[in-house]
């Protein structure tokens, strides 16, 4: 056995200083050094006796090491020459049978009035399966649970919900109430509560009911880049390698009811009293940031986090190139340290033109 | 759900064995290695069933989004 060969939904991915093993089927991702990293040939395997050769000293004995704690966490497996070419790499193409993957519609006052037949109609031409909904100001319970009776005779297969908390609705059982009788609620998320808790744990992330006690009021708390945030799997890799692995195929309509890419850009495609969401999917310059993937935005290129990390093309660390990284990622893959964004020198910039300075985020 | 005795749950197991060797010729070379769990389906009565997608499929429990839908709060 004169290989190491990685598992095909095993896949890595190099970064300027290390580089991650990111197991896509148990998602989970596992660091290794780039010594170790360069040694791959064809990102699937290392020729162990070429490892031997090129190695000196106790570094042959770390690596190998470090080669069997991948096999021991099914990562990997020995070997042949001949064997490898038979085990073929994953595909990497991104199929998903939908025009629009997800959308995300919000509201300042927890109103959604245009959320009717008709609407749900647009999202299902669209093959629109996943929806978020984020109210910044509290939705009526009557309100609210039309729109979860339409949804749940719809084709939509789940929705995540943003609203604020507040005290009749946690009094009466309400939040409770609506992740028990809509099954297709993945998570419920309360913000301004009096605490940060799971209050209802949900199975296979379907039916979550969570408590934040920050104050999610406006759509410019989003864009934040963090390791809780990472989505290892085989959508989200394929999807990272060929397309926007936030902006790709998602639409949005903002709180003044513009349909735009998501709620946070500038350019707005037809307000959705006059415009419907296949004529502002048509419109010029909709689908522009749906190819920008991570091997082309600046540090991100370098980063081993690329394929797990969603990316944000709405509040950028320099505002003036499309292809700089988000504002929001503390980050650093050339020295692997998370640091504080906000305050970091380089994101003032940033920050000023945005007008995120102030309680915001 | 009721779970079903030790019993009953050898003679399934057992069944499938006695299948396998009898169709031994027909599966992949590597079937005298395969491991298997014995799961019982969960009964979900009718009106819990979710009916998702363009050919409304019934089942039991819906499916979430396969990354995050925006990045507004982290948890
Ligand atoms: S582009 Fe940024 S602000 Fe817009 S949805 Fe994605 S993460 Fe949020
Ligand atoms: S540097 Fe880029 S890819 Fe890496 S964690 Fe930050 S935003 Fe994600």
């Amino acid at each position: 056995m004169d290989y190491f060969l990685l598992y095909s939904n095993c896949v890595l991915v190099k970064g300027a200083h290390r580089a991650t093993l990111c197991d896509l089927q148990k998602g989970a991702v596992y660091f290794i050094p780039k010594p170790l990293a360069d040694l791959f040939l064809e990102d699937q395997a290392v020729d162990l006796v070429q490892l031997r050769e090129k190695t000196e000293g106790d570094m042959v004995l770390f690596l190998m090491e470090i080669i069997d704690s991948l096999v021991e966490n099914q990562l990997g497996f020995y070997t042949n020459q001949q064997e490898w070419k038979r085990f073929p790499a994953l595909n990497k193409e991104w199929l998903f049978p939908a025009h629009i993957s997800h959308c995300i519609l919000d509201t300042a006052t927890g109103r959604l009035d245009y959320f009717t037949e008709s609407f749900v109609e647009q999202l299902s031409k669209l093959c629109c399966n996943f929806v978020q909904l984020r109210f910044f100001g509290i939705p009526p319970i009557e309100h609210l649970e039309n729109i979860l009776r339409l949804i749940t005779g719809s084709q939509i297969k789940s929705v995540e919900i943003l609203m604020p908390w507040n005290t009749a609705y946690e009094s009466g059982c309400t939040y409770g109430k609506w992740i028990n009788d809509y099954k297709k609620i993945s998570s419920l998320v309360c913000w301004g509560a009096p605490s940060t808790c799971v209050v209802k744990e949900g199975a296979r992330a379907m039916g979550y009911l969570l408590y934040t006690s920050e104050q999610i009021n406006a759509a410019t708390h989003c864009g934040i880049i963090d390791q809780g945030m990472f989505s290892t799997n085989i959508t989200t890799y394929t999807e990272s390698l060929n397309f926007n692995s936030c902006l790709n195929r998602k639409i949005s309509i903002d709180i003044q009811g513009d349909v735009k890419n998501c709620p946070s850009m500038k350019e707005s495609y037809g307000n959705i009293g006059d415009t419907t969401l296949v004529e502002a999917i048509g419109k010029p310059g909709f689908k522009k940031y749906w190819n920008i993937t991570k091997d082309q935005v600046s540090i991100c290129k370098d980063c081993e986090f690329r394929h797990v990390c969603t990316d944000c093309r709405a509040y950028l660390e320099d505002p003036g190139d499309v292809y700089s990284k988000p504002l929001k990622c503390g980050y650093d893959p050339y020295i692997c340290e998370w640091a504080e964004w906000s305050t970091h020198p380089l994101k003032q910039k940033g920050i000023n033109f945005y007008g995120l300075e102030k309680p915001a985020f | 759900m009721i779970a079903r005795s030790e019993s009953e749950r050898q003679k399934t197991i057992n069944e499938f064995l006695d299948w396998l060797d009898a169709h031994r010729e027909n599966l992949p070379v590597n079937a005298a290695t395969w491991t298997f769990q014995y799961i019982e389906q969960q009964a979900v009565p009718e009106h819990e069933l979710v009916s998702l997608g363009k050919y409304n499929a019934r089942k039991a429990a819906s499916i979430s989004f396969y990354k995050p839908y925006s990045k507004i709060c982290k948890f």
